[in-house]
């Protein structure tokens, strides 16, 4: 056990993946970048490995045949990864920012998702797409979105989210594993997160929630980089004697929901955290699902805080301003705490 | 000086641990106190748990105060008779508060290490120096960890080696070559061998006990005596619904419905726990391996008389009377030569239920060796 980053996490499951499965291939624009066959060619201090060295370090172990390098067309990358997967591969595709998923949707939406339901279960396509997710780094509106609630919308599709490097690692070694197309979504804030990460493979079961914290006051569930803020209300709310329960689903598709029920059974009071735009938002959908199954249990009504219904702003200000922050969830759970009489 | 003055301090709860949180007094400033009283209670980033009080007299002093976090090894309290007059627990109270946290410092702040034995690599937690070393055995799906609060209270006395079986905690997860107990055991001379180290005396625990009588009975020089704590392989077969089960459970659910049966008192079973128990079953090979040691545990079906007739050394059993794993034998099961200690209140782990209390009666059947 040692302490490592989100990205060692990823690197790490990646590579050891490979070593433990030949039918595990990486597919990519950069994957290999800055690497060269030609050691007069290569820099002292270059391993490769994409934009942000989650890839480092593959080409030299597993060669160009399992280590693909791509031009930059999105929808021949997944078309090709959702074929290979069909013929027995498991490939690793890497989009660097979900932004750009947009512009293959049909090799995803109707390609991966639906090859298994549509040939009765005769193909599979154990594909992962690794994308990089969320706002803070100043990247503006085409590089900064979350849109995990577009993909857990299709059936046929997983979604991960993992939130430290202890579930990256895993979380990346059980989509590698899974027989179904999983999204996996790494948020750029993450990268340099650090935590005990296990040297040995494994893996992380799908729809397992991560207690994060114990409390039974309020349930807060927060995804992806948000279980950190809503982390930070927590600790900062019981100095005021509140203790909140804090879940992390790890995966938004799918989703853990006896552990939502169990936890809201016991608080009867729920804050919802996400990144994502609020319309037909996992929030949302979280929220419904909570009010449809446990409705007795509920005193008081279910609090979204998330990002507003507008693109991720350039300004850094703006930007700020647009993510949920630590002050905005301490009060959704005060008000929550407090209804009904402090109701604004 | 009218009679010992002993110092309450902030344990070390794995080298990790800096300081702790004081959360809060259970006994008055004033109020008598029985050795192995839970005194109060301490909160880590990763643990909560009671410290007790190291031996029985008056809680003269609460130096810390809740709410309050102190360094590893800083004094939260003094306890001592009526007969020690006032200025000197005021005297001890400043001399001590430095010595006691180097000391602790020293003592267990030792990193974990890895060692390749027999082509299985394990990981071990050396506490302590010189005297007959004591060899820590966990049960099926421990690790070293189960001695966290144990083990620093032994390592004052000799040095301790908190050993990872193979396939559990950190220790490889290929079982390759391990077919028996006979085989583990093997396995642990061969690692005492390459550490240099003729004679242990071994505390084991559940199913490490077992694992420590095979030892015993086959390598009766390397032995100098044997402590069992609520121990597999005397006659009594640990419940197969906790064993099927904990090898089953995949959830935090099914983990802490599991771990309730291990504790007496089941509030005791914290999300911690559940969290690091799931993460070394989610490792590849864990769950295959823990499959075979329940094999091999299936097989020891001897009664007490036979299991401990060829044993030479001396035994001294520790049982939780509230043990519901494997529930405890009266000394009438045993020949004479055994001694039996019963854990009053303590389920199937008194290593970490009742952890001063279980470090006492170890401590106190280890044979004293001339410094």
């Amino acid at each position: 056990m040692s302490r490592k980053t989100y990205q060692k996490a990823l690197n790490e499951a990646l590579k050891q993946e490979m070593r433990r499965d030949p039918h595990v291939i990486v597919v990519g624009v950069d994957v290999a970048a800055g690497y060269t066959s030609r050691a007069e060619d290569a820099p002292d201090d270059q391993e490769g490995g994409g934009m942000l060295g989650a890839t480092a370090g593959l080409i030299q172990e597993f060669g160009a045949a399992r280590v693909i390098e791509t031009p930059i067309s999105e929808s021949a990358i997944m078309g090709m990864c959702a074929g290979a997967a069909c013929t027995g591969l498991r490939p690793v595709g890497e989009l660097m920012f979900v932004d750009f998923l947009g512009v293959c949707f049909d090799q995803i939406f109707n390609q991966a998702a639906k090859l298994r339901y549509m040939f009765g279960g005769k193909a599979k396509v154990p594909l992962v797409i690794r994308t990089t997710v969320g706002a803070g780094l100043n990247a503006a509106a085409q590089h900064s979105q979350m849109l995990h609630s577009i993909f857990t919308h299709i059936p046929g599709l997983k979604v991960a989210l993992p939130s430290n490097a202890y579930d990256a690692k895993g979380l990346l070694i059980n989509a590698i594993r899974d027989d179904d197309p999983v999204i996996f979504m790494e948020h750029k804030g993450l990268y340099e997160q650090v935590d005990e990460v296990p040297d040995e493979p494994y893996a992380i079961p799908f729809a397992e929630a991560n207690v994060v914290i114990d409390g039974d006051d309020l349930t807060v569930i927060a995804f992806s980089k948000m279980v950190h803020v809503a982390q930070a209300a927590a600790q900062r709310l019981e100095k005021e004697n509140i203790h909140v329960e804090l879940l992390d689903p790890r995966t938004s598709s799918p989703l853990d929901e006896d552990s939502i029920l169990e936890s809201v059974e016991k608080t009867g009071r729920v804050v919802i955290v996400d990144e994502g735009n609020p319309r037909c938002g996992m929030a949302a959908d979280v929220a419904a699902f909570i009010v449809n199954k446990a409705f007795a249990a509920l005193k008081a009504p279910v609090e979204l805080v998330t990002a507003p219904h507008t693109p991720v702003p350039f300004s850094p200000t703006l930007e700020q301003a647009y993510v949920p922050s630590v002050e905005k969830v301490a009060a959704a759970v005060k008000r929550t705490m407090a209804y009904p009489s402090a109701r604004a | 000086m009218k009679g010992p003055i002993y110092p309450v301090i902030v344990p070390r709860w794995g080298m990790t641990m800096e300081e702790g949180l004081l959360v809060a007094w259970r006994v008055e400033e004033g109020a008598r106190v029985a050795a192995g009283e839970e005194l109060l209670e301490i909160e880590t980033q990763k643990i909560a748990n009671t410290v007790e009080a190291p031996q029985a007299g008056i809680l003269r002093r609460q130096v810390g105060q809740a709410g309050q976090i102190y360094p590893c090894g800083a004094l939260l309290g003094v306890i001592a008779e009526h007969s020690v007059p006032e200025e000197e627990i005021a005297a001890f109270v400043t001399e001590h508060a430095q010595a006691a946290r180097a000391e602790h410092r020293d003592l267990s702040a030792a990193a974990p290490s890895k060692l390749e034995v027999k082509g299985h690599v394990l990981r071990f937690l050396k506490a302590g120096e010189g005297g007959t070393p004591v060899l820590l055995i966990h049960g099926l799906g421990g690790d070293k960890n189960n001695w966290l609060f144990v083990q620093p209270l032994l390592a004052q006395g000799r040095a301790t080696y908190a050993v990872d079986l193979p396939g559990h905690g950190e220790s490889s997860k290929d079982l390759t070559g391990i077919n028996s107990f006979k085989d583990v055991a093997d396995v642990l001379v061969a690692f005492l061998d390459q550490l240099a180290i003729p004679r242990v005396h071994l505390v084991a625990h559940s199913m490490g006990a077992a694992l420590a009588l095979d030892l015993a009975r086959r390598y009766a020089d390397r032995v100098a005596s044997l402590t069992l704590l609520s121990p597999a392989g005397v006659g009594v077969a640990p419940s197969p619904e906790f064993i099927s089960g904990f090898i089953a459970a995949k959830s935090r659910r099914e983990m802490t419905a599991v771990l309730k049966m291990l504790l007496a008192d089941e509030r005791q079973v914290s999300s911690d726990m559940v969290n690091e128990l799931l993460k070394y079953k989610r490792l590849d090979g864990a769950e295959a391996a823990l499959r075979r040691f329940a094999e091999f545990l299936s097989q020891e079906t001897r009664p007490a008389s036979e299991a401990l007739a060829e044993v030479k050394s001396k035994v001294h059993i520790i049982w939780g009377t509230r043990d519901s794993i494997i529930p405890p034998l009266n000394a009438g099961a045993f020949s004479s030569n055994v001694r039996l200690t019963l854990i009053e209140g303590a389920g199937h782990m008194p290593h970490l239920e009742k952890s001063a209390r279980t470090a006492e009666a170890i401590e106190a059947a280890l044979p004293q060796e001339a410094p």
